[in-house]
C-alpha cells in the first residue's frame, strides 16, 4: 500500500466511523430509551465495533507509516494528500493538503494510539448509557478533526480541524445534556476557546497583508514559513503572539484556562482523550509547527514561556487543594501545559513535543484510572468519599499509582525524563526564573500527585458502605490501563539524558524539523545537568513525601494540612479567583447590555422613530381637515390650482 | 432574444400572481409551489449557463418610450446570479412551509414578493430598480399585516415609516441625476452603465448628497446601525413564510444595493464614507448579537442573529477589498440558507412547544433528538463553523476588514465569539436540561418536514466543503470590481507592512 | 392650417368640461364632462404632433383613447352599482371619501 493510502486511512478511517455510527444514532434516538444496566444492547455493540474499528485502523496505518519512516532517509520523511482545491481569494488558494512529516507522525501517533485505547475503555465505560452510539459518533468525529488539525499543511485547514475538535470538545462535555449545568460547561468551553479563536484568525490575517505587497499572499504553511525571515520582527512578534492567543484557548493557558476544569463535566473518557492527552495540545503543537516564527521573534517566545511558567505555578497550586478527584487532574493537566509552553519558550522545541507525548500517555493513564474509581464507585467523584481503596481494586490501584508518580516527575518514569529535560533546557536558555517556577512547581505536583493517591488509595475507606461495593470493570477498560502504563513507565527511554548514559533519540528524530532553531550548544557540561537533575529529584521526592505523609494517615482529608493558612487554601481552591474575575470584567458586562443596555437602545431608537411618525400623523390629521368628501370640491380645487400653475406659468414664461 | 430566461423570470411570478387569485383555496398552495418551482428551474438554468467572467450575461434589451430612457436592460452578473437563485429556492421553501389554510391572496403576495425582488436583481437601470424597490414593500407589508401575529400592527408601523423615508432619501437622487442627466445630455436615460460617466462631472458636494440619500435607502434595509430598530419586531410578528424572504433575500437587496448602485455611482464618496459604514456595520454586528443574547423569545434571537449577519455582509462590502466582497457575496448565499433553515426549525419547535417563548422550552433534545441534531446543525452553521456554508464567508469578511483596519477585525472580530455564545446560548435554553413537566408531547421531524429541511443542511454541508461551487461565479466580480477602490487596499497592506 | 382654430376648439371643448363638472351633480354629466376635457387635450396633442412632425403625440393620444375607452367601462360599471346601493346619481350624496 503507498504512503499516499496509508495517510487515506488514518485520515478517514476515524471519519467513516463517524458517519456510520451518526447512522446508528439516528436511527436508535427515536427508539424508547431505557436503561439496562451495563450490558451492551445490539446496536451498542455495533457502534462500539465501529467505533472502535474507526482508531484502530487509522493507528495500524499510522504505525505502519511511522516504521516506513524509519527505514528512510531523513529528508524522504514526508507523505502529502492532496485532496483538491478548497477556495481561494485573493491571490491565495486554500487547498485540501494533508502532510505527515517526522512532527506531524509524532502527533499522529500519540492521537490514534491513545485516542484507540481511550475508545476502548469508553465501550466498558459507557455501557448501558442510553445514548451510546451518539458518543462514539462525537468521539470518533473529534479523532477525525484532531487528525486534521496535525496533518493539514494549511493554515485554514488547520483552523477547521481547531474548530471540528472544539466543536466536538462541546458536545461531549455537554453530552450528559439533561443536566443544563454539564451543558453550561460545554458552552464556557466553547465561547472561551472562541477568544482564542479570533486570536488565531487574527494572527492569519496578519502574516496574510504583510505578505500581499509581494504578491505571495497565501497561507500556506511552507510559503509562510519561507516567508517569515523577511518579515520585520515587530510584525513577527505581533504575529506570533496573535497566533498564540489561539494556543491559549485551546491549551487552557492563563487567562483562557478559565474552561479546562468546567470541562470535567463531560464522561471520564472525553476527559482522557480530549483534554488531557490529545485536543489542549493542539496549541504546543501550533507553536511547534510555526517555530521558524517564532524563532524571529524572541521576545514572542519569552512571552510563552513566562505565561507557561505562570500557568505551571498557577495550576499546581490550585491542584493542591481540589476536593473532586477530576478537578484535580484537570488542574495538573493545565499546570503540565504550562510545562510544556515553557519548553517552547526556551527554544526547546523538541523537548516540549516531548514532553506532551509523555504527558499524553500518563495523564490519559491518570484520568481512566480515576475514571475506573470513579465507575466502581457509581459515579463518585468526591475525594472526601474515597480512600482505603488499594487493596480492593487491584489493577486500577497501581495503574494509578504509576500514573501519579508519572506526573510527579518520579524517575524512571518517562514524566521524569520530560520534566527534567524542560528545567534543564529552561536552566541553559538563560531563564532562571523559570527554571526556578519549574522546579517548584515539580514539588508541588509530586504533593498533589501523591496527595491524590493517598486520599483515593491509601488509609481506610471514609466512605466503607462505598468502598466495599467497589469492583474492577471489565477487560476492555482493564486492557487501556496495562498498555497505557506501560507507557507511561517506558516512554522515558526515548529521551534518556546524555548524563545518565541514555540516547536523545526522539529529538534525533524531529531534528530535521527544528534542526534550524534547536541550539546544540545547550547541553553544556553533564556535570551542570548532572546537578540540576539531583536537584530536581531531591524536590519531587520531597513533595510527594509530604503530600503523601499529610494525606495517608487516618482522618486525613481534602481541608488544608496548615490550619493557618486555610483563607489562602480556600482561596487557591477557587482557582485563584481568576474565573470569577473575569466573569466580572467580561462577562457580566456584556451580559448586562444584553438584559439592559441593548434594549434600552432599542427604546430610544424606537422612541425616536415614533416620535417622527407622530409629526407626520399631526400634520396628516391637519390636512384630513381640508377632506369633505365630496367629488365637486375636489373638482374645484383641482381646477383653482391649474387655473394658478398655468397662470404661473404663462406669467413667469412671459419674462 | 425577446423572451429569454430574464424575461421569463420577470414575468414568471406577477403572472403566476394573477393566476393564484381566481384559483380555488385547496389548489393555491399547489399552484403556486408549482411556479416558484418553475422559477427554480429559470435560475438553475440560468446559473447552468453561467460564464465565470465578471461581465453581464444574459442581457436583454426592450427598446422604450424615450420619455423614460432608451432602453430596458436585463440581465445577470456574479453579484446578482446567486442572490437570484437563492430567492427562487427561497420562494419555494417559503411556500412549502406555508399552512394548508393559507388563501390564494396570501400566496399571490408572496409571488409578487419574489416577483419584485427578482426585478430589483435583474435591472439594470436606475429608474426600474427603484420602481422594483418600492413595489417590494408592498408585499412585504400585507404579508406581515394581514397574517402576522397579534403584534404586527405595532411591527409594521416603523418598518414603513423608516422605509418610507428611506425610499423618499432615493427618489430625490433618482430625480436629481434624471433631471441632471436629461439637462446634460439632452435624453433621459437612467442606464447603469451610461450614469457614472455623467456623474463624474457633478460637484463633490452634490455627489455626497445623491449618495447619501442612496446609502439611506439601503441602510435601512439591510438594516446598518441604528436604522434597525424596525427589525426585530417585523421579524418576529411576520409569519414564516414571509420572514424566510425577509430575512433570506429582502435584507441582502441592501447591500445588493451598495454594490450594485450607491458605490459604482459614486465611488469617491463610497471610499470616504467606507470606514465609517464600516464601523456602523461592526456596531450592528456587536449589538445584533448582544440583542440576541438578551433576547426571550426564539424568534426574535434569530431576528437580531440575521441583523448581526447582515452587519458581517455590511462590514465586507465596506472593506473595499476583493477578499471582503468575495466574503461578502458568499455570507449573503449562505446566510440566505442558514437563516431560512434556522427560523423554519425554530418554527418546528415553537410548534410543538405550543409557544416561542424561550423560558417554556427546555429538554428538547430528549423529546425531539432529531429535530435538536439539525437545530444543532444549523446553529453551528450560523456560528461560522468551518466546514460549513458560513465559514469561509465569515473569514474573507474579516480578512477584507483587516485590510480596512486592522481593528476593524478585531472588534468586529468579537462577533466571531458572541455569535457562538448567542447560538450555543438558545439551543441551551431549547434543547438541554431536563424536560419541563408542563411542556406537551408531540411527534419527532415528520416527513414534510425533513424533505423541507434536509436539502438546506445538505446544502450547508456542500457549500461548506466545496464553497468554489459558489465562489467561482462570484470572485471574477468581485475582483474586477473591487479593483475599482484598489488605492485603498494597497494602502492596508501597507500599513500592516508598518505595524 | 394654422393652430389657431384647433386650439380654439380644444379651449372651448375643455372649457365646457371643466365648467360641467363643477356645476352639474349628475353622477353621467360628471362623466361625460371628463370624457370632453380628455378629448380637448387629445386635440391639442394631435394639432402640435403635426405640427412639429413628432409622432409621440399620435401614440400619446392612441393611448389616451384605449385608457380612456377603459376607464368608461369601469366608470359606467361603477355607476350602475352605486345606483343599485343608492338609489340616486347626485354626487353631493356620495360623501363615503371623507371616511
Amino acid at each position: 500500500m503507498s504512503h499516499v493510502h496509508l495517510l487515506g486511512w488514518i485520515l478517514f478511517a476515524p471519519l467513516a466511523a463517524a458517519v456510520l455510527n451518526a447512522i446508528v444514532a439516528l436511527r436508535s434516538a427515536r427508539l424508547p430509551r431505557e436503561a439496562n444496566g451495563h450490558s451492551l444492547r445490539p446496536r451498542d455493540q455495533l457502534s462500539a465495533m465501529v467505533g472502535v474499528g474507526g482508531p484502530l485502523a487509522s493507528a495500524l496505518a499510522a504505525w505502519a507509516l511511522g516504521f516506513d519512516f524509519l527505514s528512510r532517509d531523513r529528508a524522504l520523511r514526508l507523505v502529502e494528500l492532496d485532496l483538491g482545491p478548497w477556495f481561494s481569494f485573493g491571490q491565495a488558494h486554500v487547498e485540501w493538503l494533508f502532510r505527515v512529516d517526522a512532527l506531524s507522525l509524532v502527533m499522529v501517533l500519540v492521537v490514534t494510539t491513545v485516542g484507540t485505547l481511550i475508545h476502548l475503555y469508553s465501550i466498558g465505560y459507557m455501557a448501558g448509557d442510553t445514548g451510546f452510539p451518539r458518543f462514539f459518533t462525537w468521539l470518533n468525529l473529534f479523532t477525525f478533526a484532531m487528525l486534521v488539525l496535525v496533518t493539514a499543511r494549511d493554515l485554514v485547514v488547520l483552523f477547521l480541524g481547531w474548530e471540528g475538535v472544539g466543536v466536538c470538545s462541546y458536545l461531549l462535555i455537554g453530552y450528559w445534556f439533561t443536566d443544563a449545568a454539564k451543558a453550561a460547561a460545554g458552552l464556557k468551553a466553547f465561547v472561551v476557546n472562541r477568544v482564542g479563536d479570533l486570536g488565531l484568525l487574527l494572527g492569519m490575517f496578519l502574516l496574510y497583508w504583510s505578505m500581499a505587497p509581494g504578491g505571495q499572499a497565501s497561507l500556506d504553511l511552507d510559503l509562510l514559513l519561507a516567508h517569515v525571515s523577511k518579515l520585520s520582527v515587530p510584525l513577527a512578534t505581533a504575529a506570533a503572539v496573535l497566533l498564540f492567543v489561539g494556543a491559549m484557548g485551546k491549551s487552557a493557558q492563563v487567562p483562557l484556562h478559565i474552561w479546562l476544569p468546567d470541562a470535567m463535566a463531560g464522561p471520564t473518557p472525553v476527559s482522557a482523550l480530549i483534554h488531557a492527552a490529545t485536543m489542549v495540545t493542539a496549541g504546543v503543537y501550533l507553536v511547534a509547527r510555526l517555530h521558524p516564527l517564532y524563532h524571529h521573534a524572541p521576545a514572542a517566545l519569552a512571552f510563552i514561556g513566562g505565561l507557561g511558567a505562570l500557568t505551571a505555578l498557577l495550576a499546581a497550586t490550585v491542584a493542591c487543594t481540589q476536593t473532586n478527584i477530576k478537578r484535580v487532574i484537570a488542574w495538573s493537566t493545565v499546570s503540565q501545559l504550562g510545562y510544556m509552553f515553557m519548553a517552547l519558550g526556551a527554544g526547546a522545541f523538541s523537548v516540549g513535543i516531548y514532553h506532551l507525548v509523555t504527558h499524553a500517555f500518563f495523564k490519559a493513564l491518570f484520568f481512566l484510572s480515576a475514571g475506573a474509581v470513579i465507575h466502581a464507585l457509581h459515579g463518585e467523584e468526591n475525594l472526601e468519599r474515597m480512600g482505603g481503596l488499594w487493596s480492593r481494586l487491584r489493577l486500577t490501584g497501581p495503574a494509578f499509582l504509576v500514573a501519579a508518580a508519572a506526573n510527579a516527575g518520579l524517575p524512571p518514569l518517562s514524566g521524569f525524563v520530560s520534566k527534567d529535560a524542560i528545567l534543564v533546557a529552561t536552566w541553559h536558555a538563560h531563564h532562571p526564573v523559570w527554571f526556578g517556577v519549574g522546579l517548584l512547581t515539580a514539588g508541588m505536583t509530586a504533593f498533589y500527585s501523591f496527595r491524590l493517591v493517598a486520599l483515593v488509595m491509601g488509609g481506610t475507606a471514609r466512605d466503607p458502605e462505598l468502598a466495599n461495593g467497589a469492583h474492577e470493570a471489565g477487560w476492555t477498560m482493564g486492557l487501556p490501563l496495562v498498555v497505557l502504563a506501560v507507557g507511561a513507565l517506558g516512554a522515558g527511554a526515548l529521551e534518556w539524558p546524555h548524563e545518565l548514559g541514555g540516547t536523545l533519540w526522539f529529538s534525533q528524530w524531529l531534528e530535521p524539523i527544528f534542526y534550524p532553531s534547536l541550539d546544540h550548544g545547550v547541553h553544556g557540561s553533564p556535570w551542570i545537568d548532572l546537578a540540576l537533575t539531583a536537584v530536581s529529584v531531591a524536590v519531587v521526592a520531597l513533595g510527594a513525601a509530604i503530600g503523601w505523609g499529610l494525606h495517608a494517615g487516618p482522618g486525613a482529608g481534602t481541608e488544608s494540612p496548615w490550619p493557618r493558612l486555610q483563607g489562602l487554601w480556600l482561596t487557591m481552591r477557587r482557582g485563584w479567583h481568576v474565573d470569577e474575575s473575569l466573569d466580572l470584567v467580561a462577562v457580566k458586562p456584556v451580559v448586562f447590555s444584553s438584559k439592559a443596555a441593548a434594549p434600552f437602545l432599542e427604546v430610544l431608537l424606537s422612541a425616536c422613530s415614533r416620535l417622527l411618525l407622530g409629526g407626520v400623523t399631526v400634520a396628516g390629521r391637519g390636512v384630513a381637515a381640508l377632506q369633505s368628501g365630496l367629488a365637486r370640491h375636489y373638482a374645484m380645487a383641482m381646477l383653482v390650482g391649474l387655473v394658478g400653475l398655468v397662470a404661473w406659468a404663462v406669467l413667469a414664461g412671459g419674462q | 432574444m425577446m423572451f429569454s430566461l430574464p424575461v421569463w423570470m420577470l414575468l414568471l411570478p406577477f403572472l403566476a400572481a394573477a393566476v393564484v387569485m381566481v384559483l380555488p383555496r385547496a389548489w393555491a398552495r399547489t399552484f403556486s409551489s408549482l411556479a416558484m418551482a418553475g422559477l427554480v428551474l429559470l435560475a438553475a438554468w440560468i446559473l447552468k449557463d453561467f460564464r465565470m467572467t465578471a461581465e453581464l450575461q444574459q442581457t436583454v434589451s426592450w427598446p422604450m418610450l424615450p420619455l423614460f430612457g432608451q432602453a430596458l436592460r436585463l440581465g445577470v452578473d456574479g453579484l446578482s446570479l446567486l442572490l437570484l437563485v437563492a430567492g427562487a429556492s427561497l420562494g419555494l421553501v417559503a411556500v412549502l412551509v406555508a399552512g394548508k389554510d393559507r388563501p390564494p391572496a396570501f400566496h399571490a403576495w408572496l409571488l409578487l414578493f419574489v416577483g419584485t425582488m427578482t426585478g430589483v436583481l435583474l435591472v439594470q437601470d436606475l429608474l426600474l430598480f427603484y420602481v422594483f424597490w418600492e413595489l417590494m414593500l408592498l408585499p412585504a407589508l400585507f404579508l406581515i399585516l394581514l397574517w402576522g401575529d397579534a403584534d404586527r400592527r405595532r411591527a409594521t408601523m416603523p418598518f414603513v415609516a423608516v422605509t418610507l423615508v428611506g425610499s423618499l432619501a432615493m427618489l430625490a437622487t433618482v430625480l436629481a441625476i434624471g433631471a441632471d442627466v436629461r439637462l446634460r445630455a439632452g435624453a433621459v436615460t437612467f442606464d447603469l452603465d451610461v450614469l457614472p460617466m455623467v456623474l463624474e462631472s457633478w460637484s463633490p458636494t452634490a455627489k455626497t448628497w445623491a449618495f447619501a440619500g442612496l446609502v439611506l435607502a439601503f441602510a435601512v434595509k439591510i438594516p446598518l446601525f441604528p436604522l434597525h430598530f424596525w427589525l426585530p419586531a417585523a421579524y418576529t410578528s411576520a409569519p414564516l413564510p414571509a420572514v424566510i424572504l425577509l430575512s433570506g433575500l429582502m435584507a441582502k437587496l441592501g447591500t445588493y444595493g451598495m454594490l450594485r448602485i450607491a458605490m459604482p455611482l459614486f465611488p469617491e464618496q463610497a471610499a470616504a464614507w467606507a470606514p465609517w459604514l464600516a464601523g456602523l456595520a461592526i456596531a450592528g454586528i456587536l449589538h445584533g448579537a448582544v440583542l440576541a443574547l438578551g433576547a426571550r423569545d426564539v424568534r426574535t434571537v434569530l431576528a437580531c442573529s440575521s441583523f448581526s449577519h447582515l452587519g458581517w455582509v455590511a462590514l465586507g462590502i465596506f472593506s473595499l477589498t476583493a477578499e471582503g466582497w468575495t466574503g461578502a457575496l458568499l455570507q449573503q448565499v449562505g446566510h440566505a440558507i442558514t437563516t431560512a433553515a434556522l427560523f423554519i426549525l425554530a418554527a418546528y419547535a415553537s410548534e410543538r412547544q405550543g409557544a416561542t417563548k424561550l423560558a417554556t422550552f427546555g429538554g428538547m433534545a430528549t423529546t425531539y433528538p432529531w429535530l435538536a441534531v439539525a437545530l444543532v446543525f444549523a446553529a453551528m452553521a450560523s456560528a461560522g463553523l468551518p466546514g460549513l456554508n458560513g465559514f469561509v464567508g465569515e473569514f474573507l469578511i474579516l480578512l477584507g476588514a483587516w485590510g480596512l483596519s486592522p481593528w476593524a477585525a478585531a472588534v468586529g472580530g468579537l462577533g466571531v465569539v458572541f455569535g457562538a455564545a448567542y447560538l450555543l446560548w438558545l439551543l441551551q435554553r431549547m434543547l438541554y436540561g431536563a424536560v419541563p413537566p408542563a411542556s406537551p408531547r408531540g411527534a419527532d421531524l415528520s416527513p414534510r418536514e425533513l424533505v423541507i429541511v434536509m436539502p438546506l443542511l445538505v446544502m450547508m454541508l456542500v457549500f461548506g466543503i466545496r464553497p468554489a461551487l459558489v465562489l467561482d461565479r462570484i470572485k471574477p466580480w468581485a475582483d474586477a470590481k473591487a479593483g475599482l477602490f484598489h488605492a485603498t487596499s494597497s494602502h492596508a497592506a501597507e500599513m500592516a507592512g508598518n505595524l | 392650417m394654422g393652430l389657431q382654430a384647433p386650439l380654439l376648439v380644444a379651449a372651448a371643448l375643455f372649457s365646457i368640461g371643466v365648467g360641467g363638472f363643477v356645476a352639474r351633480r349628475n353622477v353621467f354629466s360628471l362623466l361625460m364632462c371628463i370624457e370632453l376635457m380628455l378629448n380637448a387635450v387629445n386635440l391639442v396633442f394631435v394639432t402640435f404632433s403635426r405640427q412639429w412632425l413628432a409622432p409621440e403625440g399620435h401614440v400619446t393620444v392612441l393611448l389616451v383613447v384605449a385608457l380612456a375607452a377603459a376607464e368608461a367601462a369601469v366608470a359606467l360599471a361603477i355607476v350602475i352599482m352605486l345606483f343599485r346601493h343608492r338609489e340616486t346619481l347626485d354626487v353631493d350624496v356620495f360623501a363615503s371619501m371623507k371616511e
